[in-house]
């Protein structure tokens, strides 16, 4: 074991290629296998620097803007058929809920180095979501889970390292403005309560 | 024109979508072999890959859906439409792959360059992809009279909503880039990177395949969207830009010089 090899391999395996960093030991005079000995050996560290980020739990301005988007919808909605404008806030919060849930979990179980579990997870919801997309009956039940669920989550997950509370409002406001966005069925409620419609 | 591979009984399989995702695990099958030999194939991996193909899918629908807006207004149909039923384009893929990967590295902490690992990858899985395009869409290109040019019949041509030029021979542009990925796969994976900070080879073989899809658009038969050129045109001015800062970047700092290692001992 030559710790030239071991030290010239760590410092640069971030930036340079495997290759690029072999050729330049064996052309320095180095044996090519005990370069290729070392990278394994040095490959077998932890190969992948994370730098811990923990979770801190704080719900309060996500729940506070979801309640706020809830209550706005009993308003817009009120006149519509089949009761829209008390169900539809039922299952913002509800979907909300199972968003933040999952962006908690997500991310404890990714920052304690157990990916694994979400990964499965994830891939399960994907192959549900592209069944009921491919059922054009559910194709608007996939689509509010995708957003109303899933967004929160992964804007919660991704978000989480730089401003837990900037996470917690750009996931509550963020899905409720693409499914306004989205769903053509929205639009009118809004315009006419605006006087637009 | 085969437009549907297979049926069994009421379920038919498309030939577009059965090579794509073809393309898709022949891509990952040589990625997830590639990371496995350098030892760093984890979880973490895993949940990026899972990404980059959603933020792929998504990507694909979305990046020339502009195109069809002014139609789904006029059919008075939900803008869902654009995610159902848009036009699907590779760029899109790769931008919609590629941002997803770069957010989720972020995420997670990760940060290993692990985009040569791609860069065999994903011209082979281009290169199966868009032989189901050429064996069900049209048209195949614009009109020519080369002796390789190739014509479909007028019941396969009357299939198509659009279908310019398809009355005569024409540019089989999809056959010219199943060339272009085969000879990048064909070089990347004989000579290994071709450059030795990691992850632009993959940004390399991605500027060399934006600059020669920018000029198969020219044969290509898609609609001219603005100033003369079309759709995934105007997609590859800013991202075919961007990667030129890059290179220009990387350039200037000197980052190609690599340190010199310590001489072995006698």
């Amino acid at each position: 074991m030559d710790p030239k090899i071991d030290d010239y391999i760590w410092e640069n395996r971030e930036r340079y290629t495997r290759e690029a960093i072999r050729e330049q030991l064996v052309a320095a005079g180095h044996d090519p296998a005990a370069v290729d000995a070392a990278w394994d050996r040095v490959a077998g560290e932890p190969a992948a620097p994370t730098r811990p980020i923990g979770w801190r739990p704080r719900g309060r301005e996500f729940f506070l803007l979801v309640v706020l988007g809830a209550i706005s919808m009993v308003f817009v909605w009120a006149d519509e058929p089949y009761g829209a404008g008390a169900i539809a806030p039922v299952v913002y919060i509800f979907l909300a809920s199972i968003g933040f849930a999952i962006g908690k979990w997500f991310s404890i179980m990714v920052d304690a180095g157990n990916a694994l579990t979400p990964i499965i997870l994830l891939g399960l919801v994907a192959i549900g979501g592209a069944m009921m997309a491919v059922v054009s009956s559910t194709l608007l039940l996939a689509l509010a889970v995708a957003i109303l669920a899933g967004v929160p989550a992964l804007l919660l997950f991704y978000l989480r390292g730089t401003n837990p509370n900037g996470a917690g409002m750009v996931g509550a406001a963020i899905p409720i403005l693409i499914w306004l966005a989205v769903t053509g069925t929205c639009y009118a409620p809004l315009f006419a309560r605006l006087g637009g419609g | 024109m085969f437009p549907v591979l297979a049926r069994f009984g009421p379920i038919s399989i498309g030939t577009h979508d059965f090579f794509t995702i073809v393309g898709l695990l022949a891509g990952f099958a040589l990625y997830y072999r590639a990371l496995r030999r350098d030892r760093i194939l984890g979880p973490q991996i895993a949940l990026i890959s899972v990404a980059a193909v959603l933020g792929g899918a998504l990507g694909a629908r979305l990046i020339t859906s502009w195109e069809i807006l002014d139609e789904v207004n006029a059919a008075n149909l939900p803008v869902t439409y654009l995610l159902t039923h848009g036009p699907r384009s590779i760029l899109g893929g790769l931008a919609g792959g590629y941002l997803a990967i770069v957010l989720t590295k972020r995420a997670l902490g990760y940060r290993l360059s692990t985009g040569d690992y791609y860069a065999a990858a994903i011209p082979l899985a281009l290169a199966i992809g868009r032989v189901g395009c050429f064996l069900s869409e049209l048209p195949l290109g614009t009109p020519t009279d080369l002796p390789w040019a190739m014509t479909v019949s007028p019941d396969a041509a009357a299939a198509f909503l659009r279908c310019p030029g398809c009355d005569g021979p024409m540019h089989p542009s999809m056959l010219y880039e199943i060339g272009f990925h085969l000879a990048a796969f064909g070089l990347i994976v004989r000579r290994g990177p071709l450059l030795p900070v990691r992850g632009d080879t993959l940004k390399a073989y991605l500027l060399a395949y934006g600059v020669f899809r920018f000029g198969i658009e020219f044969v290509r038969g898609n609609e001219v969207q603005w100033g003369g050129l079309t759709g995934p045109q105007l997609v590859l001015v800013p991202l075919v830009a961007l990667l030129i800062i890059h290179f220009m970047r990387q350039l200037r700092s000197g980052v190609y010089r690599m340190p010199q290692p310590l001489p072995a001992t006698a």
